[in-house]
């Protein structure tokens, strides 16, 4: 028969003997339970591609449309093809090796225009840790995970945890808003709030073609995001709208446009290059504007101007098939079509502001 | 033919008061209308040019004709400036709205105060001009 010893001593040190085990059963068990959660999440999400319940999406290597236009354009094409079909999708986004802000815009708005539809958007993590957490910094889980997701004209979500980084949306210009931004801008750059002629112009320009050209029912977006090494932001201005070259091709100033890639006739790619740099062009003593009023069409230039006034840097816009780099002055075609505008900017502390 | 004459910035800018202060009505946007200036249309966004007419610049306008007066837009006041459409609508916007014929008669019914935005003057006269010649 087994002797138990039953002095003091030996029931102090059996005492902090079972105390230890226990200390380190349950260390080990929290650690097996956060596995475990990842591993069932990832087994459910593979499942579920694997029957098929939605249709399956791959999101491109490089999610950024500045740097991986095509890709991206066709991805988002495929994505708002099956909403408009009404058929939930699941978004593989493991695969993900680059992730740029406007990646997660353009994310965020594909999940909002299902979450509306009442349709479901599954996906899963990238597996790159960085990424996975610039995505769960950027609130996307809360609002794919929201259980009471109401439809409103207006969204703003504040990234989680970062008070400078934030996403707008809404269906009308809000000159607070955009005062708002640059606040958050400038905060953000200086520890202290400055003016910027250029940066309120420009923003709430872009806001206003959206309303006027894009509808009353599709959003504007704007994202603002700090980078990294907090030495800029990243501005991005996007909507689903038609796009400039489709506005202005069908819009009332249809004879001058028609007389103008009449030049380039035979050359249409040409043509519709040439199109895009006469619009940003604030030279032009004559605007393009899609309506016949010959005072409107100042945004985009203005837009132009306000780059070339240093208010901003890296000026990129992408808007049906074409592709600008107004920094490098390289306007070319891209094969996939984008419905839409998609415009973005960063701001450094050498930018231009008022005071 | 005859060249239509062009408005100057000097013609337009608000510098100093006459000793007779009745001969003018401020309108100071920033103040009076918004701090935050919006866009050209209602439907467009709030704070628009077409609210600041309606609620404020067609009742001023209507008195300055009857009463021989010049209307002062104070534009300094307001939070980050001005954007492009705005900027037409209270210059070429003008002459549109109020149906004003020549330079003579902008000068007699507007001027523009600022100290701030003196880069908008030649933007003004630039869109005064090209309403002016229509």
């Amino acid at each position: 028969m087994k002797k138990y010893p039953k002095t003091l001593k030996h029931k102090v040190f059996n005492r902090k003997r079972a105390f230890k085990r226990f200390k380190s059963r349950q260390k080990t068990k929290s650690k097996l339970k956060y596995r475990t959660k990842e591993a069932i999440f990832y087994s459910e999400e593979i499942e579920r591609v694997k029957g098929k319940t939605d249709n399956y999406i791959l999101v491109p290597e490089v999610f950024s449309i500045v740097d991986n236009p095509e890709k991206v354009i066709e991805f988002i094409t495929e994505v708002r093809k099956y909403a408009k079909k009404g058929q939930s999708v699941f978004v593989d986004k493991s695969r993900i090796v680059k992730l740029e802000y406007d990646g997660i815009l353009i994310l965020l708005t594909l999940l909002v225009e299902f979450k509306e539809k009442g349709l479901i958007f599954s996906g899963s993590y990238p597996k790159n840790k960085k990424l996975r957490r610039k995505f769960r910094e950027s609130g996307f889980f809360e609002i794919l995970n929201s259980t009471n997701f109401q439809k409103r004209d207006m969204y703003e979500f504040p990234y989680k945890n970062k008070k400078n980084i934030l996403i707008k949306s809404g269906t009308k210009l809000s000159p607070e808003r955009v005062s708002k931004i640059i606040s958050v801008i400038t905060n953000g750059l200086f520890g202290y709030e400055r003016e910027s002629e250029g940066l309120n112009n420009t923003i709430g320009e872009l806001i206003t073609n959206t309303v006027d050209h894009a509808g009353n029912i599709t959003k504007w977006w704007v994202s603002v995001d700090k980078d990294p090494k907090n030495v800029s932001y990243d501005v991005t201005i996007f909507d689903h709208g038609e796009g400039i070259l489709k506005t202005i091709k069908k819009g009332q100033k249809k004879d001058f446009v028609d007389n103008f890639l009449q030049k380039f006739k035979g050359n249409q790619i040409k043509g519709d290059i040439e199109l895009m740099r006469y619009i940003f062009d604030y030279r032009n003593k004559s605007s393009i504007s899609s309506t016949n009023e010959d005072f409107r069409g100042n945004g985009l230039p203005t837009t132009n101007k306000n780059f070339k006034s240093n208010y901003y840097s890296d000026l990129y816009v992408i808007s049906n098939n074409i592709y600008c780099d107004l920094k490098n002055n390289n306007f070319k075609k891209t094969i996939s079509n984008l419905n839409g505008t998609l415009i973005t900017f960063k701001i450094f502390k050498h930018n231009r502001f008022e005071d | 033919m005859t060249k239509t004459k062009d408005i100057q910035i000097t013609d337009i800018h608000f510098e100093e008061f006459d000793e007779d202060l009745n001969k003018y009505i401020m309108i100071n946007i920033g103040t009076d209308f918004s701090p935050h200036p919006g866009p050209r249309y209602k439907k467009q966004g709030d704070n628009s040019a077409e609210e600041f007419f309606e609620s404020k610049l067609n009742d001023e306008f209507k008195k300055a004709k009857e009463m021989d007066k010049t209307i002062i837009l104070d534009l300094d006041s307001v939070k980050h400036g001005y954007l492009a459409s705005f900027v037409e609508e209270i210059s070429g916007g003008l002459v549109r709205k109020y149906g004003i014929n020549n330079v003579d008669e902008f000068k007699k019914y507007f001027r523009y105060k600022t100290e701030r935005f003196k880069h908008l003057l030649d933007i003004f006269t630039d869109k005064i001009n090209n309403q002016l010649k229509k």
